[in-house]
């Protein structure tokens, strides 16, 4: 075993999960020689960010999850009755399955099993205890057999826990361009970026010939438009522009010096300059916000993102990985692990299984820390669609705009090679806890889905965990995923905490 | 210059490249020199014709080769043997293919590659067609490309219908428009296309046309004022224009949809200079019929613009100091 092989040694760094975070801090340490040891207490990668198949996803949901990070886990699976087809369920029926905080956790998977037949079966096997109404395993009811007939393409899901895309121009896609992994990773352009209203959904025109072409756009609103995106997006005119207007919000700066009213308001403040329903951006943040993603077209084709093929931030995360084990770093997946400050006052002692290893520095998601108070909360939604609604061999942003608040939302297909052929994947999140957002996420889906059905919905809570009062400057709590659509903020943390451990 | 791509910085060669250049360039000195040789003598045999090919690779830009290869083909057995031409021929299209990979913007190789097919027994203009669309794709912008194009076209005519063909050009434009509205080689090809298309319409499908290229000149106007295809596209409609009464429709309606652009956007410096012009140009086309009210609004336009563009202000001064004098109206920007 791994552990009786490392037991008395020490490390430089012991970083404990391998989200993203975790990943690009312990890859970074490495090429920069010092002696790393990787751990994650699960048999994934990827940790908050990690990515599964549809069975693997139940099967995080009953077994792995940390309860703390991800108190809710609701699905919802359709149960279209034979000769019925024109009846729609709900999005706010009751759920299916309720894998609520105080579930048992279930004994891991037997390995031996791998056949189709037998996952697909195990899966449902795990669900059946959390069924909101009874449920027999050996003779299926109609969730079952649509879950069933789901499982069958299991394999070709690759579904993300918290799906993010990179800005062309961003700090990930400069990071995975210096460390060599960009040369491997595979991306795919982020085709649009839609505003998703109540009364349908319209493409975001972000050039100049796209504004030319539109047909929804009237003469006026082009000519606002495009001074929206000559000025602002120009460093030295927007800088005049935000002078000129003082210290004034980005909504406002839009709604009076450029008079942007109504969608095309929607589209610039939430779809471009993503600014959330009760965030406060100035003027001259708003202006940046434009900035880095029009500075960010034309980098790699029209587009301001890329999107992850094979199961995006969780790909990139093992890649960091990879890259680390190169530089001569040790990996342990699967294992108990805990930290305790060393006797002798210097450095940690970490218990790895049965043995025992010295660590001076330790950095840690956080849901490895014992005492966590609750930071922020988002609402996620992933929809299982039975058609690509907008586009088949595409992906894309989608920004859902309502009285009550805005809903991030991203949009793949099997063009990321992680959703089976004409299928769709809708990711939906918002700030907030999912008893009070589960209705606005389910409008956000509502809206986009047009006539498609949802196969399958999961929503989940997720809290960001904090640490209070940290022992030592040498133990280092990560955050994971928050509520930005791109993967820079994580970037940002990740590379803040690699210059105080390597001082 | 190709559009849309960055410029690669040039870098000190390493002394390999530059024994490998200077090798090349006596290669190429040598080839030269025995072309020049063989056609001093008047040599045309099939050697020949390969030595032109070898020197034409290295270098598109010698005309005295393109033509002397010409006469050599010319002068071949094979030239009067339909079948045999054919072939040949078809052989040379191909040499010509590789040549535009070197060099896309070689007028002398659209030169010969419009007299192969030209003297093609058996053309394939529809393949012809195709080639444009990939090299326009690879670069809308390409003057060459769109020359060749108007070639390849008007011989399409002779063979097909030439209704249709036009009609086919036409929306060809439009989409090449629509993909970047500052291209103005698709807006000079329409302007090459529409008299057909209007000499062929009956009273209501011309205004219909015209209605529709009102509509695409707004749309471009709106999108990027400063950007002068489309005014330029506007001039030249003027000119089309059968009557001065439709001239004069023509440009009240312009400098209505002018003003309701400046309503929008006070100091955009094309608008402002388009409305004077086309006051300008109404007062000469019927005396009388610019208003004191606006002839009033040119001059204090031309004193705006004054203040706005600052670099221009001699020229607007003496057009101001031009039309005070024809209008007998007080000169503001003295």
């Amino acid at each position: 075993m791994a552990e009786r092989e490392l037991d008395g040694q020490s490390f430089d760094l012991v970083v404990l999960g391998t989200g993203l975070e975790e990943a690009i801090i312990a890859s970074e340490a490495a090429a920069a020689g010092k002696s790393v040891l990787h751990i994650d207490r699960n048999p994934y990668y990827g940790g908050a960010y990690a990515s599964f198949t549809l069975s693997g996803l139940i099967e995080w949901a009953v077994c792995h999850r940390d309860h703390r990070q991800v108190p809710i886990v609701e699905i919802l699976v359709s149960t279209k009755a034979e000769g019925e087809e024109e009846r729609q369920q709900q999005l706010t029926d009751q759920p299916t399955f309720v894998i609520g905080k105080n579930s048992q956790r279930a004994a891991a998977p037997n390995p031996a099993e791998s056949a189709t037949g037998s996952r697909a079966s195990e899966a449902l096997r795990r669900l059946a205890p959390f069924a909101t109404n009874s449920m027999c395993v050996d003779e299926p009811d109609s969730a079952a057999k649509a879950l069933l007939e789901l499982l069958q393409n299991d394999r070709n899901y690759q579904i993300e826990l918290a799906p993010k895309v990179a800005l062309c121009r961003g700090r990930m896609i400069d990071l995975l361009i210096d460390s060599g992994i960009g040369e491997y990773v595979q991306f795919r352009g982020v085709e649009h970026n839609y505003l998703v209203r109540d009364n349908g959904v319209e493409r975001v025109p972000e050039s100049k010939e796209d504004i030319f072409a539109s047909t929804t756009l009237s003469l006026i609103e082009k000519r606002k438009l495009m001074r929206v995106i000559t000025t602002v997006a120009d460093q030295e005119q927007s800088k005049a522009v935000i002078e000129q207007a003082g210290d004034v919000l980005f909504e406002k700066l839009l709604r009076e010096r450029f008079k942007l009213d109504g969608k095309l308001l929607d589209a610039v403040l939430r779809c471009v300059a993503r600014v959330g329903f009760n965030e406060h951006v100035d003027a001259a943040e708003g202006c940046r916000r434009i900035q880095r993603y029009v500075t960010s077209m034309g980098r790699y084709g029209r587009m301001a993102y890329l999107c992850g093929l094979y199961g995006g931030g969780s790909e990139i995360a093992q890649s960091f990985c990879r890259l680390c084990a190169v530089a001569g770093s040790t990996y342990v997946l699967g294992e108990k692990v805990s930290v305790e400050p060393a006797n002798d006052g210097a450095g940690f002692t970490v218990s790895l299984g049965e043995g025992t290893i010295k660590a001076a520095k330790v950095v840690m998601d956080s849901t490895y820390a014992s005492t966590v108070t609750h930071g922020h909360v988002l609402s996620r939604a992933i929809c299982i669609l039975d058609a690509p609604v907008l586009g088949e061999d595409t992906t894309a942003l989608a920004t859902y705009v309502g009285s009550s608040g805005v809903v991030s939302m991203l949009y793949v297909t099997q063009a990321t090679m992680a959703v089976p052929k004409g299928k769709s994947i809708l990711y939906a999140w918002v700030e907030g806890q999912l008893l009070e957002n589960k209705v606005l996420l389910c409008h956000a889906i509502s809206a986009t889905r047009g006539n498609a059905s949802a196969l399958l919905t999961l929503f989940m809570e997720t809290h960001s965990l904090e640490v209070a009062g940290s022992v030592s400057d040498d133990i280092i709590h990560t955050k994971g995923p928050d509520a930005t659509v791109d993967l820079d903020s994580a970037v940002t943390a990740a590379q803040s905490i690699t210059e105080l451990i390597l001082g | 210059m190709m559009h849309g791509r960055r410029r690669v910085a040039a870098k000190e060669p390493t002394q390999d490249e530059k024994d490998e250049a200077r090798q090349q360039l006596e290669r190429y000195c040598a080839l030269n020199s025995r072309v020049m040789g063989l056609k001093a003598q008047n040599v045309f045999t099939t050697d020949a014709l390969d030595a032109t090919r070898q020197l034409l690779e290295l270098n598109t830009e010698l005309h005295t080769v393109w033509n002397y290869r010409r006469t050599i083909m010319k002068k071949l057995d094979a030239w009067e043997d339909t079948e045999k031409r054919q072939s040949m021929l078809e052989q040379e299209l191909g040499f010509l293919m590789k040549v535009i990979r070197n060099n896309i913007k070689s007028y002398w190789m659209w030169n010969h590659r419009m007299w192969a097919l030209s003297q093609l027994p058996q053309p394939t203009w529809r393949g012809e067609l195709s080639l444009v669309d990939k090299l326009i794709g690879m670069d809308a912008r390409n003057y060459h490309a769109w020359d060749y194009r108007r070639f390849v076209i008007a011989r399409l005519k002779d063979t097909e219908d030439g209704d249709a063909v036009d009609e086919q050009e036409f929306a060809f434009t439009t989409a090449q428009i629509n993909r970047d509205c500052a291209n103005h080689s698709a807006w000079h090809n329409r302007s090459k296309l529409l008299p057909a298309i209007l000499a062929r319409a009956d009273q209501p499908r011309r205004e219909k046309v015209l209605q529709t290229e009102n509509e695409l000149i707004q749309n471009a106007i709106y999108t990027d004022p400063e950007d002068q295809n489309a005014w330029l596209y506007y001039d030249w409609l003027l000119d089309i224009q059968q009557s001065d009464e439709d001239r004069i429709k023509l440009l009240r309606g312009k400098i209505a949809a002018i003003r309701e652009l400046l309503e929008l956007e006070e100091d955009g410096t094309r608008p402002l200079i388009e409305l004077v012009s086309r006051f300008a140009e109404l007062g000469r086309l019927q005396p009388g019929s610019v208003s004191d009210a606006e002839k009033e609004e040119c001059m204090k336009t031309l004193c705006t613009l004054k203040g706005v563009d600052s670099y221009h202000a001699g020229r607007y001064t003496d057009i101001s100091s031009a039309l005070s004098k024809r209008w007998k109206v007080h000169d503001l920007c003295v």
